[in-house]
């Protein structure tokens, strides 16, 4: 009698259908938990791969179902490379590197590229408030490059995390300086100035820039004289821009236009006495506001938030509380459905001040209990933390999720005698 | 890496891939999950389109943002005025107005459809001219979109975006009819609530609650516009009260299941889609008991699993395990609508969840070896109730199949031999060996187990000598730390069955043998 040998167990899964007369050697007729051995070449069996939990957090009930996204899912990404644009004190300005800026040891490093941005102003607009010269768009960072101011084109560099290359150009070639560049709408803006003899023939120019194709259109006209462009943003089809003067005795402007469609700018709106500075224009739950500064002694009306209430017509929300002069609104942005507002040297400090409706503020932070004095120049959002940091040779950055509890704050790449009243030195990144 | 959109009770999640973070996230104002019936997914372009549980269809985006798949139309007709001002317009024109959902960057992700016509037109003359009643939306919307005709004209063009949810007028325009663009305005219209979704040839379908019979589609490349008109009928209408059971997703081909029949969706585009016929003799029971692997649908009818592929419809279960599906013996057939597909592609497996016979939940699955067609299980475990399945990428982006259970976790494969922390309860049962003589009599001698070493552990083995309806016997304990290990007589039969089962780490069979078997006559 032959033996029974059965080594190909399970080769041929479970049959329940056969009668057990007619079922198979290599069959069974329940395999729980085991699977068919592939690693023998006709069968045997092992236990099939265990079960573990995928979730460290208990989600409390039910799973009921569950699909994965086909894209990366950027809610968790939290990038910790930033760049700094750090302006020197002589010489080329330069670019630090921290991959670390969420960890408790942060380290700027020197890099190139990006290769060096835009050098200090021409000596005729030393003087002028400086603003933020670069912006990031889709995963680039675009930025000023390097030109001699009134022989050269100034030019616009982009920077990909690895690489930098000339984009475009703004002629003619006597144009002065970059003065401001800003995304607003997804569309990236460009304002220059022009030199002339005197304040009283500088302009503005404003321009969009096609990052796809390095087009730089011209929007409009020149800018009158007297005043430089340093705020912008798109709102209801149309790009407005507010404009601080120059000459002593303008006071701040917002000019509109029909965005591709008008070739000719409209004044919107001259703000009251004193108030010189516009410094930003943010477009929130439908309705336009501007951030302005005072910086006349007398201080009688105080630099403030305004809401554009109809065409031409605006209407202060908000007022500095200083102890002198007039007191300025340095930045303005959005961040979790709030309407952010940084002001400078008010009664407080520094403070940063917040809206859900544009209509009643409170103050949820200020300097030096909160964020850094040197830290108050700039407002950003990146991913789901509000930055501010300073512009200027020594400055500092603070950031937070929750801009009423506690701030994370640190250091610049800090280069001595970068200074000055804000230098357009700038925290950027590549976010997703 | 990419991560998961998961619902728990009636709430939404993001887990991440690796599962270190969980985010809850926060719904649309007046959206409610229902906790009855699952909640069906799908992808197009950057969003996760989720249906049959929101009280309107949803979408995820990659920041966890929640939004309407598209925001409800205005109610009410616009009115134009002129604003008092002068300009270059004459002529009677008309005016709707739309709903816009915008991402960060002021792209429309999503646009309702229009509101009502305008009874009367403005008639101009030399004016500039605005819109009056402006509707405001009761969903969390970024602007509203204005179209308006050219004059004495009844196609609408693109005119005026407005800002925010808060202005009811517009600003005044004096841009003539040939400065409003090219472009009529789009075909759009409210996306039903849907039972159901697939993604296919770049559009949604979907079926509506009331309106079972019908496969619903959006225009191409547009997930929030579905006009009525884009309605194919999957016959035959009425004939039940359950309706469109399932979407079938080929590559080149989208199946629609009903409970007794299949169709097929034919032709490119609007104007010549129709649905034909696949198969009038089977059907599929759900959505998730449908899954689509290498471009064949598998999918549980009644009777057995079958597969619609290139090489056509069959069932492939049938020969095999067909008995699992037709008798009672085995699962809850009255439950087989709840059942789920999953597949994990490392292993070439398909894997249903059944409930076993008398239980309420799908507490059983069984696998199907796409590799060499063959059948495992009954499988379960011990360590949670397993209640849906979907496939996740790990931070490698390797797809990792993942299983949902009924208190708060979800489960990935892993090596050990172990659900979480409970053992594997490994239960094998052999044919009733012959030695090709059935009626004869046989003493079965010295058993034989041969197996992988391993540290430790013990399987029962169980033998049964007679004939089909014989007693188990005493077990007989292999050590498997022997890896082979030569046991005791069988004893005398007919038959032989031998049933191994443990519950204490991992098993690893080759085999066994009896070698002396001994033929005593008929008896």
């Amino acid at each position: 009698m032959k033996p029974l040998n059965v080594y190909n167990i399970g080769e041929k899964g479970v049959n329940v259908d056969s009668s057990p007369i007619h079922t198979e050697d290599g069959e069974l007729t329940r395999a729980q938990n085991v699977e068919h051995n592939k690693s023998g070449a006709r069968g045997g069996v092992v236990n099939r791969p265990g079960l573990a939990k995928h979730n460290d957090d208990d989600l409390g009930s039910l799973v009921l179902g569950g699909f994965t996204m086909s894209y990366p899912d950027n809610s968790q990404v939290e990038t910790a490379t930033f760049w700094w644009a750090q302006q020197t004190s002589g010489g080329a300005n330069v670019w630090y590197r921290s991959n670390d800026l969420y960890a408790s040891s942060l380290t700027w490093v020197l890099v190139d590229p990006p290769s060096a941005w835009q050098a200090d102003p021409p000596v005729a607009f030393a003087t002028l408030r400086h603003y933020t010269r670069m912006v990031e768009h889709k995963g680039r960072i675009y930025y000023p490059g390097t030109h001699t101011s009134g022989t050269t084109a100034p030019t616009i560099r982009v920077f990909n995390g690895k690489d930098d290359y000339q984009l475009a150009k703004i002629l003619p070639e006597t144009t002065a300086w970059i003065h401001l560049m800003k995304v607003s709408r997804g569309r990236i803006f460009i304002l220059t100035l022009d030199s002339g003899v005197d304040d009283t023939s500088w302009v503005s120019r404003v321009f969009e820039l096609d990052p796809e194709t390095g087009y730089v259109t011209q929007i409009g006209a020149a800018l009158d004289t007297g005043y430089y462009a340093t705020a912008l943003e798109v709102h209801n089809n149309d790009l407005y821009v507010g404009a601080s003067r120059v000459t002593e005795g303008n006071v701040g402007r917002v000019y509109r236009i029909r965005l591709d469609i008008a070739t000719a700018w409209t004044t919107e709106v001259n703000m009251a006495a004193e108030r010189n500075n516009i410094t930003e224009l943010t477009s929130f739950k439908g309705l336009l506001y501007v951030t302005t500064g005072s910086n006349d002694s007398n201080g009688t009306n105080k630099g403030a938030v305004l809401r554009q209430t109809a065409l031409g017509a605006w209407a202060v929300v908000d007022t500095a509380v200083v102890p002198t002069r007039g007191g300025l609104f340095q930045a303005m942005t959005i961040f979790e459905g709030k309407l952010y507002t940084l002001g400078i040297a008010f009664t407080g400090g520094n403070l940063l001040r917040s809206s859900s409706d544009g209509t009643t503020w409170v103050t949820d932070a200020n300097s030096p209990d909160d964020f850094p004095d040197n830290a108050s120049s700039v407002l950003k959002v990146v991913g789901r933390r509000l930055f501010l940091h300073g512009a200027g040779g020594t400055s500092e950055f603070a950031h937070t999720t929750t801009p009423t509890g506690t701030w994370t704050t640190g250091i610049g790449p800090g280069e001595t005698g970068g200074g000055g009243s804000g230098t357009g030195s700038t925290l950027m990144t590549l976010r997703p | 890496m990419a991560a998961s959109v998961v619902q728990v009770d009636n709430t939404l999640w993001l887990v991440s891939s690796d599962g270190q973070t969980s985010q809850q996230l926060t719904l649309p104002t007046d959206i409610d999950l229902a906790t009855d019936r699952p909640p069906r997914m799908t992808n197009f372009g950057r969003y996760v389109v989720i249906t049959n549980t929101p009280s309107r269809p949803i979408t995820v985006d990659g920041l966890g943002k929640v939004r309407v798949l598209a925001p409800r139309p205005p109610n009410q007709a616009l009115t134009i005025d002129d604003d008092g001002g002068a300009g270059t317009l004459t002529g009677d024109y008309k005016a709707r107005q739309t709903f816009l959902l915008l991402d960060h960057l002021g792209n429309v992700i999503a646009e309702s459809d229009y509101g009502p016509l305008m009874e009367t037109a403005f008639t101009a003359s030399s004016d500039t001219l605005n819109v009056e009643d402006v509707n405001l939306s009761p969903d969390d919307v970024q602007a509203s979109r204005i179209y308006r005709t050219t004059a004495g004209g009844e196609v609408y063009f693109t005119w005026i975006d407005i800002d925010g949810n808060t202005q009811t007028r517009s600003v005044s325009d004096t841009r003539t009819d040939e400065e409003i663009g090219d472009f009529a305005a789009p075909e759009l219209g409210s996306p039903p609530d849907l039972t159901t979704i697939a993604s296919w040839r770049g559009r949604l379908w979907g079926v509506d609650r009331t309106a079972i019979d019908h496969v619903r589609f959006s225009e191409a490349g547009l997930m929030y516009a579905w006009p009525l008109a884009n309605s194919i009928p999957a016959d035959p209408v009425g004939s039940d009260f359950t309706g469109i059971t399932a979407f079938m997703v080929r590559r080149d081909q989208l199946g629609v299941g009903r409970l007794n029949g299949a169709r097929q969706i034919t032709g490119t585009s609007n104007t010549d889609f129709r649905c034909i016929n696949l198969s009038e003799n089977v059907g599929a029971l759900s959505q998730e008991s449908t899954i689509t692997f290498r471009d064949t649908v598998y999918f549980l009818w009644f009777d057995g699993v079958y597969a619609w592929g290139p090489e056509g419809l069959k069932c492939v279960s049938d020969g095999r395990v067909r008995k699992w599906f037709t008798s009672d013996d085995y699962f809850e057939r009255s439950r087989f609508p709840f059942a789920f597909f999953a597949v994990d592609p490392f292993r070439n497996k398909l894997r249903l969840y059944l409930a076993a016979a008398g239980s309420s939940t799908e507490d059983r699955w069984i696998e199907y070896d796409l590799t060499d067609k063959t059948w495992w299980g009954p499988h379960k475990t011990a360590a949670f109730d397993p209640r849906s399945a979907w496939m996740g990428y790990d931070a490698n982006n390797k797809p990792l199949p993942l299983t949902g259970g009924t208190a708060g976790f979800i489960y990935k494969g892993q090596t050990t031999a172990a659900d979480d922390t409970s053992a594997l309860e490994i239960d094998i049962i052999t044919k009733f060996h012959d030695n090709d003589t059935p009626d004869i009599d046989k003493f079965w001698g010295q058993l034989c187990v041969l197996g992988k070493v391993q540290t430790s552990g013990i399987t029962s083995v169980t033998p049964k000598t007679g004939y089909l309806d014989a007693p188990a016997q005493l077990p007989i304990i292999y050590t498997q730390s022997r890896g082979r290990q030569r046991l005791r007589r069988v004893g005398t039969g007919k038959l032989l069955q031998l049933a191994f089962t443990q519950a204490s780490g991992p098993l690893e069979l080759y085999g066994y043998e009896i070698n002396d078997v001994h033929e005593l006559g008929q008896r």
